[in-house]
């Protein structure tokens, strides 16, 4: 599961246990996984299987209890939650299930709040480029209210596209659409991979998994294939 | 849009909650605004007429309680002590001593009760006294039942000089002489009669309530001090106007503990007020902040959001507070004269002006900003992750 190109994120050997009362849970056995620049990768796999956790670490939203993260080239295993917070500022963009858009807020506005944290001037300028791309360049004073779901959806993603990362992580991007709102974000995941980004989406729509050029296969916190 | 513009947009997403937040926020700013203009304006109001504008240096009185004989002093009332006119004589041998002034003071309220009317009985000595007392119309006793009237007084009763004025509490007329200049001082409130009517009026004839005294020389005050204590026997009290003053603000001392408690007590609530509404705002958006979180958010720059939050409620809080205090003063003001059973000065006592409003201002936010350092830290505390539990 290696690229010939650099990865942009690696897992080596990724452990991650936790407790759950006296229980010890294993979320991930030793898992290795290379996202390769501009790779398009779904992962797929039943509750429970690690995908969550999986993406947690791709995402430096986590640390491993054994083996080694690295993202950018940067050995992120042990580093602290500063270090974290500047690699998900400026390597990764997150994409949920659910919009986390403040409703008082314009769409521009709600779109470059990324690019607060990482004092981005360019911010506002970049987001209104990027809702154009995905289609609302003619609603960015409009309230996350007045927007469909799949409106709302194309905001979060030019959200997290503000800072210009290499990698997109996508958990269950369309779980809240119906199925025309989500064929329109596949499409939008097609064209900014053909664009050269780089998408991991966790997904439980075989259909959709079906559309990414690769597809990491997860049981009881292994990959499979 | 920066963080503040963040800030707000995240206080106007729960309106009600932040509106009531403001409120209790407010609340504890128009508490400590109005008592801050209350301990400030009482002092200086105090100083004014009893010590500065007085024209008084010593006051004589018989012994017992001279805060209370300064309260009857200044507001009225019968008391139970008197000097003796006798005494007069004694001061003859004195010499620094410009103006000497026997009065009788008393008040009376209405059988109604709205008002209590305060009569000082004085001689000519008065003018010497008091030379920035000015005739606005008339002037001084002459004739039968002669009386002046304070400047408010004259307004209150619409009197103006050769009317008669009637008074149930004495059921006596007088026949108005002289009408007093504005001096914003307690003067403006008073009756003034002739030393021997407001004598005989209570039946204290050949009684006064004390002695006030000019001296020529302020430099030897407290030399003519101890010469009229020397002087004097035993159960006569002899003070300045300054100890007047600061014995009237001891007796306030008292009120002063309760009013800054009730202070204390309203930025309590406030305080407890604001850090459950954050607290429950925070459990309401922990994912939220995860979010925040995963697109490059520092725990810093969570606290700092919280913070920012809280601190903009502080300031829209103590603005509207600080608003209030001074549009309501007056009627705090009202109140609290009804209340406060120390010497009231006919001044303002509670008069908010912009040190007042702004040092209460700047404790509001400062408190509310503390407030919020437990909720935002619980709130940069949470980590990114949380943002994909149960999804």
């Amino acid at each position: 599961m290696t690229s010939e190109r650099a990865p942009i994120a690696r897992l080596v050997d990724v452990v991650k246990t936790f407790r759950r009362g006296s229980e010890e849970v294993r979320a991930l056995g030793g898992v290795s996984l290379d996202v390769a620049p501009g790779e398009f990768a779904a992962v797929v796999g039943a509750s429970g299987s690690g995908k969550t956790t999986l993406l947690n670490m791709l995402g430096c939203m986590d640390t491993p209890t054994g083996g080694r993260v690295l993202v950018s080239g940067r050995d992120v295993t042990n580093a602290g939650e500063r270090e974290l917070a500047e690699v998900r500022k400026h390597s990764v963009g997150f994409v949920f299930q659910q919009f986390f858009l403040v409703p008082t807020m314009t769409v521009l506005e709600n779109a470059r709040i990324p690019a607060l944290f990482a004092r981005n001037p360019a911010g506002e300028r970049r987001a209104a480029e990027l809702l154009e791309l995905v289609g609302l360049g003619r609603r960015l004073d409009h309230y996350p209210g007045q927007l469909s779901g799949g409106e709302m959806q194309r905001v979060v993603i030019a959200r997290a596209l503000v800072n210009s990362p290499a990698l997109l992580l996508a958990d269950e991007p369309t779980g809240n659409l119906d199925s025309r709102n989500a064929g329109g974000i596949m499409e939008l995941f097609e064209s900014l991979h053909r664009g050269g980004l780089a998408i991991v989406m966790v997904t439980h729509n075989p259909d959709l998994a079906g559309r990414a050029g690769r597809i990491v296969r997860m049981e009881d916190g292994r990959i499979m294939a | 849009m920066n963080f503040r513009g963040l800030a707000f947009n995240n206080i106007l997403r729960s309106r009600t909650r932040s509106l009531l937040t403001i409120l209790s926020i407010a609340t504890a700013s128009v508490t400590l605004t109005v008592v801050l203009a209350l301990d400030r304006g009482y002092q200086a109001a105090v100083d004014r007429e009893l010590v500065s504008k007085s024209g008084v240096h010593l006051y004589i009185t018989k012994e017992g309680c001279p805060m209370e004989a300064a309260s009857i002093i200044a507001q009225g009332g019968i008391s139970p002590l008197y000097v003796p006119a006798s005494v007069l004589g004694r001061l003859a041998t004195v010499g620094n001593l410009d103006a000497v002034l026997p009065f009788n003071i008393f008040a009376l309220t209405t059988s109604d009760g709205t008002r209590t009317d305060i009569f000082t009985g004085v001689t000519p000595a008065l003018r010497k006294m008091r030379p920035d007392l000015e005739f606005d119309r008339g002037g001084w006793f002459e004739g039968k039942d002669p009386i002046i009237l304070g400047a408010e007084m004259a307004r209150l009763e619409k009197r103006a000089v050769g009317d008669k004025i009637y008074f149930e509490q004495l059921k006596r007329e007088f026949r108005v002489v002289g009408i007093l200049k504005r001096t914003y001082g307690q003067d403006d409130g008073m009756f003034f009669l002739p030393l021997e009517v407001s004598q005989a009026l209570i039946d204290r004839q050949g009684k006064l309530s004390a002695v006030a005294i000019k001296v020529k020389d302020v430099g030897k005050l407290a030399t003519t001090l101890d010469e009229l204590r020397a002087l004097l026997p035993g159960d006569y009290y002899v003070m300045s106007s300054k100890e007047l003053g600061a014995g009237v603000l001891t007796f306030f001392g008292s009120t002063r503990v309760i009013m800054f408690v009730t202070v204390i007590m309203t930025f309590l609530v406030s305080i407890m007020g604001i850090v459950n509404t954050k607290l429950m705002t925070i459990a309401e958006r922990k994912r939220e902040f995860a979010y925040l979180k995963c697109v490059g958010a520092t725990a810093g720059d969570i606290m700092r959001l919280v913070s920012l939050e809280t601190g903009l409620m502080g300031v829209i809080g103590a603005a509207v507070g600080g608003a209030a205090a001074l549009v309501l003063s007056p009627l705090f003001e009202g109140v609290i004269r009804r209340y406060l059973v120390v010497y009231v000065p006919t001044s303002r006592i509670v008069e908010p002006g912009a040190a007042v409003v702004l040092a209460s201002a700047a404790l509001v936010v400062v408190v509310s900003l503390a407030a919020s350092v437990y909720p935002a830290a619980r709130a940069a505390r949470i980590r990114p992750m949380e943002v994909l539990r149960d999804e």
